[in-house]
């Protein structure tokens, strides 16, 4: 049975000894999701290309510090990818409050690209929506905020006038419900705890 | 931190929703030798996060953006923002060459002409060269600042900046220059923004101009040229036109 998570951590590993063909073979099999994320994260199509083109090259100068013990070589990649684009987010942002004549809009464009999914990547995605789907919504929506919007504790519990408690139980609630509910798609599923 | 605390925040970690110090203590606790299942708590936490990752369907890219990290693998320049500026070194090396050999073969009264648009090509080929020196020195980055509305459809505006050496450069290609108005050029950080002077583009479209070193002390969120009345100002008034931010 295929381990994708685990080949992308044995990729890592090799480009941590500069392996390019590594590198290559990793950005082949993880830019395509790391595309998808960043624009999500960013809008501009254009935007996410230089957020995958800085990702990448991190990863090829960071490789070294990868720790297996922390997670699988995707999940370190898509976490750098993630990053990138939040940083780019709050740079955005700063912009705009400054510049409010600099339309947003001018900022999310919208380019048609041909989305590329394989069966196994469909099922993966449909499960995750599934599994979001299947939280309470104030989980949900906690969740998403840190994740797709890159804020903290303190700041999701001033953005939803929350108490900061509140928050931290509520990520780790739903977490803890997504892994289960995840388990057969994660990135390593043959590490078992160990 | 003990293992109970961490392995409670490890999604949290995950998701980088941790505020800086209690990040902080989470790295400090992973320091320590012994633990009770708080990397496992972390790796699935992590893998979970992962699969957040995947919510949307993957998107091709296109093939220059692997040409560009190939590029920067081998600490060069991106191919494509390489062969922008490399064309314009020669363009412009050209129209050196050109004007010198006009200016020799033409009689007195436009000696003086000629030695000022050999003075300003120089001037130009000095600024070229100064951007591929820094594209070549570590620490540099590229900020692409997009169009805005309004900007010219064919413009492209590129800040060459290495912040390790508070040095910056503004690239301009397709800029025209507008009557009664000018291109001014601004440093924002924070809430600040911090006039960088006026962008002047010839004849050509194209236009150059270092940034004042003072004003690349501290952190740069972005830079913006908008579109002022002649002279500019302290404080923009105009449109944003072109607007880009570093990476970090």
């Amino acid at each position: 049975m295929p381990e994708p998570g685990k080949q992308a951590s044995e990729l890592v590993a090799r480009i941590a000894l500069k392996d390019k063909r590594a590198m290559q073979a990793l950005y082949e099999r993880l830019a395509p999701h790391a595309l998808a994320l960043a624009r999500r994260l960013v809008g501009r199509l254009g935007e996410a290309e230089d957020v995958v083109q800085e990702a990448f090259i991190e990863v090829w100068k960071r490789a070294d510090q990868f720790d297996p013990r922390r997670g699988s070589g995707e999940a370190w990649v898509f976490g750098i990818v993630r990053n990138r684009a939040i940083d780019r987010l709050r740079h955005r942002t700063v912009v705009l409050r400054v510049l409010p004549g600099v339309q947003e809009q001018a900022l999310r464009e919208n380019a048609t690209v041909t989305p590329l999914e394989e069966a196994s990547a469909r099922q993966t995605r449909q499960a995750v929506i599934l599994a979001l789907g299947d939280l309470p919504q104030e989980q949900r929506a906690a969740l998403e905020l840190a994740y797709y919007e890159g804020l903290s504790h303190s700041q999701i519990a001033a953005r939803t006038g929350d108490p900061l408690g509140t928050v931290k139980t509520r990520i780790r609630a739903a977490m803890e419900k997504l892994q289960k509910l995840l388990t057969p798609h994660r990135p390593d599923p043959s590490r078992g705890g160990a | 931190m003990n293992c109970t605390e961490f392995k409670a925040i490890a999604s949290s970690l995950a998701l980088g929703a941790c505020d800086a110090d209690e990040r902080a203590q989470a790295e400090a606790h992973l320091a320590e030798a012994a633990h009770d299942g708080c990397f496992e708590a972390l790796h699935d936490a992590n893998d979970a996060a992962a699969l957040l990752a995947k919510m949307d369907p993957p998107l091709q890219p296109a093939p220059e953006i692997w040409d560009r990290v190939n590029a920067g693998l081998g600490h060069r320049p991106a191919r494509r923002r390489f062969a922008l500026l490399a064309y314009g070194g020669y363009a412009i090396a050209a129209g050196v060459l050109i004007a010198f050999a006009f200016s020799v073969t033409k009689i007195d009264d436009r000696l003086e002409r000629d030695r000022r648009t050999i003075a300003d090509l120089r001037q130009k080929l000095d600024l070229q060269a100064r951007a591929f020196a820094m594209m070549s020195e570590a620490g540099a980055e590229v900020v692409v600042l997009g169009a805005q509305p309004g900007a010219d459809a064919q413009s492209s505006v590129q800040a060459v900046i290495n912040k390790d050496k508070r040095a910056a450069m503004i690239v301009a290609h397709g800029v025209k220059a507008r009557p009664d108005k000018d291109y001014e050029l601004w440093v924002i950080r924070g809430d600040q923004k911090l006039a960088a002077g006026l962008m002047k583009p010839a004849a050509d479209g194209s236009a150059m101009m270092q940034v004042d070193p003072k004003l690349l002390e501290g952190a740069i969120d972005a830079f913006a040229i908008t579109l002022e009345p002649p002279g500019g100002g302290t404080a923009p008034q105009g449109p944003a036109l072109w607007v880009g931010a570093p990476k970090s």
